[in-house]
């Protein structure tokens, strides 16, 4: 018995350290004013703000710079709180990223300024409305 | 006339039908007197669902080949332009198509079963097969029962799928053109990685039905050997479709990899991981009737996994968390359903029969070959867990919510250094405890002292990783410990090859694919772990204060006809190029004017590529226009060679895509993708007008370059009207490349047209203003603007074809195993 006792405490043990440091390394999904508080506190850990880009009144969306040279762009987004933040993102803009219905920025903040390491979209499934380019 | 597509519609959900009598008959076959009536009558259903299935596959088919694009599906996935193979991998682009491919195979296997003579094993098999054909076709029914919709149907219309205000005008109205394929995907891995992940996942319903079947026939015996077989078969396909997705994303995608830990990547690693665990696993409950439980636990869940990851990926849940999911089509609730569906069965069929199962007490000795192999079982669970466990992240979140609950988890921040750090371990230890378990199973017996027999390996591991380590060098201690675990595992299962090879004149295909996945892990190491930026910008100057710091100091500006240099390199911008159809060459795109509205081009000027002469005014098909290649010439001493990254846009989205070329050499890859380009679609500044006259052929100074006059030919357009059109052919000599251009000069009734004619690589634009015809002099307006440039990344991936080579010998391996193993008839 003695084999199998030894090897179950030790994949026991492992399974633990696995779940602590998952849940230890795991980010967060806040909004832009925690993160702004985070940033503060000096805590540059990475975070998920999720939110929409900001559209005015007639639903056009607004506030996106892109650079001249394609390679980056800043744009306004909202989040859940509905607060209005500027995003910038070192990287082009991604593909379906003017028709997402929510996005999410992993990233911090960094000079007063929200820096993106990494969009992700949601795009809108296929039930509802679209528009038909004619 | 009933359209094609509520044909389909038919056909699919008699195809559910025909499953579910499927299901009911077969089940009934082990607990009915009259059984072979009932196995005959499953039988006939069987093959009637699969006949409505492939005939639905057929008719969405003939849909997206006939540019049907009336059809939601068409329109979402196809255009007319799009070339014939990717009219078939757009077959699988979304959720419905993929459903149906992976419901393909399963038929096949299912025929296969049922074609064979009468069993109770075969029989149970087979019911298995078609309850998961029941809970895949429900996912395609599109059918509404009251307010629940069951299953999304691709033959659904495109009316009823938009609003858009023209079908209240004219409901009969259909789109000229679909949205085309998405250009990352109109890839020829994207052709044969679908169907070939699919079919992987089909062939591991085997395994899982085996396991199935022996715990209802309460036969603990008999399934172990075909499962063997079918599990590696598994291990072997899926295998092979990971790493064609790896392949196609190191080749295609610009984050310089080939695995980048998404969540989608780890819904299939996982599932790979568990099959392989279940494999030796059954390999121990075969060969030594030890850990039955554990087998039917394994082979059980590495389905069930399989199910989860399709859950993951399809039902929207990782929304939040990865970049390529597939979008939701609300059926969430439906997958959910399907997985407690099998892990309820399967957890009941495995509390009843519990105290059957047969069992051991007998305990493992440290110093056997078996006991290293229930460790290296042990290993494979807990690295699938260390991944599976954050990448289900979302599922708990919204299980909290589920309760009222609120949880703000997310996915690490950085997932490739989180995975990476974590696995690394499990690779090393991995590596090790195959080792050790290979000697001791084949060569224990044989020698007296264990010691001995590892003596040998580990002496030519320790003064060969010592030298690797100080020579390359390597620092950190993980990569340390993985190097050395590798060259360790190649020595020692070289000890078993070689020693079965002397006694007995056989390969050990077992040492084979160990040797193959620590060449494998060498690869990796080196790949990733020491993978280095080679176009630092030495320059000093700052590229763009708009850019971030890391393309200014990472990336290298060229310009069109310059040399720089990029890391030990000589490199050459050489310009922008097009690839024509039918003919495999490149060709400079300021040798082609376009013509509008045909999508087709006219050769400026004679040519001779590759053997092939293009005269002046010929008309070409250019392949794709949306792709540019940029040629970059690299010379290194007497290396010289060229390389073509691209870029691709789509006309419909913003969508941009740069995709690397690669310059393979036996030890490193040097991989180049440009960053970025001149935006087509920007305004360009003009500046310095200037104007010569010149007579023809007569050379002259165009800016810098040396340009001569060859020839202006006129022509007028129609003998009644007055259209005079004289079109010049100017010659423009710059650093090597012979450019031309073709302004013109037009009269109209008096009225004086100016076609000017730009070259895009030079920056310039040229025109004629004005025609002295007693004379013979032209004058030649040119307006200039910055030349051509690109940003370029360029990267070093030492050892790279370690890791495909590894793969490739791993492969080898498994095939070698499986032909081995005979499949005894139950």
């Amino acid at each position: 018995m003695k084999n199998s006792l030894g090897l179950s405490i030790v994949f026991i043990g492992i399974v633990l350290v696995i779940i602590v440091t998952t849940f230890g390394d795991a980010s967060t999904y806040v909004s832009f004013t925690e993160a702004r508080e985070l940033y503060s506190n000096g805590n540059m850990s990475k975070i998920h703000v999720v939110g929409k880009l900001n559209r005015d009144t007639e639903d056009n969306i607004t506030g996106i710079k892109k650079s001249s040279d394609m390679l980056s762009f800043s744009f306004e987004m909202v989040d859940e709180k509905g607060l209005k933040e500027d995003v910038f993102f070192g990287e082009p803009m991604p593909p379906d990223f003017l028709m997402s219905e929510q996005i999410v920025v992993i990233g911090s903040y960094n000079n007063n300024r929200f820096i993106a390491d990494e969009i992700l979209l949601k795009c809108p499934s296929k039930y509802t409305e679209e528009n038909i380019k004619i | 006339m009933p359209s094609i597509g509520s044909f389909g519609h038919l056909f699919i959900i008699s195809s559910f039908v025909f499953a579910i009598l499927s299901t009911i008959s077969f089940y009934l076959v082990d607990s009915r007197k009259n059984s072979t009536s009932w196995y005959k009558f499953g039988r006939l259903s069987f093959s009637l669902h699969s006949f409505f299935l492939l005939a639905s596959i057929a008719l969405l088919y003939a849909i997206l080949m006939g540019n049907r694009f009336e059809y939601y599906y068409a329109f979402q996935h196809t255009s007319i332009l799009l070339p014939i193979y990717f009219k078939i991998s757009a077959f699988w682009e979304g959720q419905e198509g993929s459903f149906l491919l992976w419901m393909f195979w399963n038929i096949l296997i299912g025929i296969y079963f049922i074609s064979r003579p009468y069993s109770k094993w075969n029989a149970s098999i087979v019911m298995v097969i078609s309850l998961v054909q029941c809970a895949l076709t429900s996912m395609v029914l599109g059918v509404n029962f009251y307010d629940v919709k069951i299953g999304s149907s691709p033959f659904i219309l495109l009316r009823d799928v938009i609003y858009a205000p023209i079908f209240s005008v004219d409901p009969n109205y259909v789109p000229e053109d679909g949205s085309g394929l998405n250009p990352l995907l109109q890839n020829y891995w994207m052709v044969i990685h679908p169907p070939t992940l699919f079919l992987g996942f089909a062939i591991c319903i085997i395994p899982f039905s085996y396991a199935i079947s022996s715990l209802r026939l309460r036969d603990y015996k008999n399934w172990l050997n075909p499962t063997q077989k079918y599990l590696l078969l598994s291990v072997i396909v899926l295998g092979i479709g990971i790493m064609m997705g790896s392949y196609w994303a190191y080749e295609t995608l610009n984050f310089g990899g080939y695995w980048n830990w998404d969540p989608v990547e780890n819904a299939v690693y996982v599932p790979w991981l568990f099959l392989v665990a279940s494999f030796h696993c059954i390999i121990l409950t075969n060969r030594k009737k030890q850990y039955y439980k554990m087998s039917f636990i394994l082979s059980l869940s590495s389905f069930i996994l399989i199910l989860y990851s399709t859950f993951l990926t399809r039902s929207g849940v990782l929304g939040d968390s990865s970049v390529h999911s597939f979008t939701d089509l609300g059926l969430s609730g439906q997958l959910l359903l399907c997985l407690f569906l099998f892990i309820l069965i399967s957890l009941y069929l495995l509390i009843t029969r519990w105290g059957d199962i047969p069992e051991t007490l007998k305990e493992s000795k440290a110093y056997s070959g078996d006991f290293w192999l229930f460790i290296g079982i042990l290993t494979l669970i807990l690295m699938s867990f260390q991944v599976i466990l954050p990448t289900s992240i979302p599922v708990y979140n919204a299980i909290v919510e589920l309760f009222g609950g609120f949880s703000n988890l997310a996915p690490p921040a950085e997932k490739e250094v989180f995975y990476s750090n974590a696995q690394i371990w499990f690779a090393s230890s991995l590596a090790i405890f195959s080792s050790i378990a290979q000697v001791l199973w084949w060569r224990k017996n044989k020698s007296k002292n264990i010691v001995s027999l590892f003596s040998n390996p580990l002496a030519i591991t320790l003064v060969l990783s010592s030298l690797v380590i100080y020579i390359y060098p390597i620092t950190k201690p993980s990569y340390m410990i993985l190097l050395t675990a590798s060259i360790f595992s190649i020595f020692s299962n070289g000890s078993v090859l070689i020693y079965f090879i002397r006694k007995k004149d056989l390969i050990s295909s077992a040492s084979v694919s160990h040797i193959g996945l620590a060449v494998m892990l060498i690869g990796i190491l080196f790949s990733s772990g020491y993978s280095s930026i080679v176009s630092k910008n030495y320059t000093g100057l700052v590229w763009n204060n708009d850019f971030p710091d890391e393309v200014n100091e990472d990336n290298m500006l060229l310009f069109v006809n310059e040399d720089r240099n990029v890391g030990d390199y000589r490199v050459n911008y050489l310009g922008e190029r097009k690839k024509l159809k039918d003919y495999s060459g490149y060709i400079n795109k300021n040798f082609l004017e376009l013509i509008p509205l045909e999508n087709k081009y006219i050769i400026k000027k004679d040519l001779s590529l590759k053997g092939i002469d293009f005269k002046e005014n010929d008309t070409v098909d250019v392949d794709n226009n949306d792709i540019t290649y940029f040629e970059l010439n690299f010379e290194k001493g007497k290396e010289v060679f060229t390389l073509y990254p691209k870029v691709q846009t789509d006309p419909n989205s913003d969508m941009i895509v740069f995709s690397p070329d690669v310059s393979n050499d036996i030890f490193q890859d040097l991989y180049v993708h440009v960053r970025t380009y001149p935006d087509p679609e920007q305004e360009i500044n003009w500046s310095d007008t200037d104007s010569i006259l010149v007579p023809i052929d007569q050379t002259f100074f165009l800016n810098d370059y040396v340009s001569r006059l060859l020839k202006v030919s006129t022509k007028t357009i129609s003998e009644d009207s007055k259209q005079f059109v004289a079109e010049a052919q100017i010659k423009i000599l710059a650093s090597g490349q012979d450019y031309v251009a073709r302004p013109a000069f037009i009269i109209n009734d008096n009225k004086v047209g100016i076609v000017p004619d730009i070259i895009d690589d030079l920056g310039i634009k040229v025109s004629i203003t004005e025609i002295i015809p007693e004379k013979g002099l032209f004058k030649i307006k040119y307006e200039t603007t910055q030349k051509n440039w690109v940003i370029v990344e360029a990267m070093q991936k030492p050892f790279i074809n370690f890791m495909w080579i590894g793969f490739f010998i791993l492969t080898f391996g498994l095939a070698l195993s499986f032909n081995k193993i005979k499949l005894k008839r139950i």
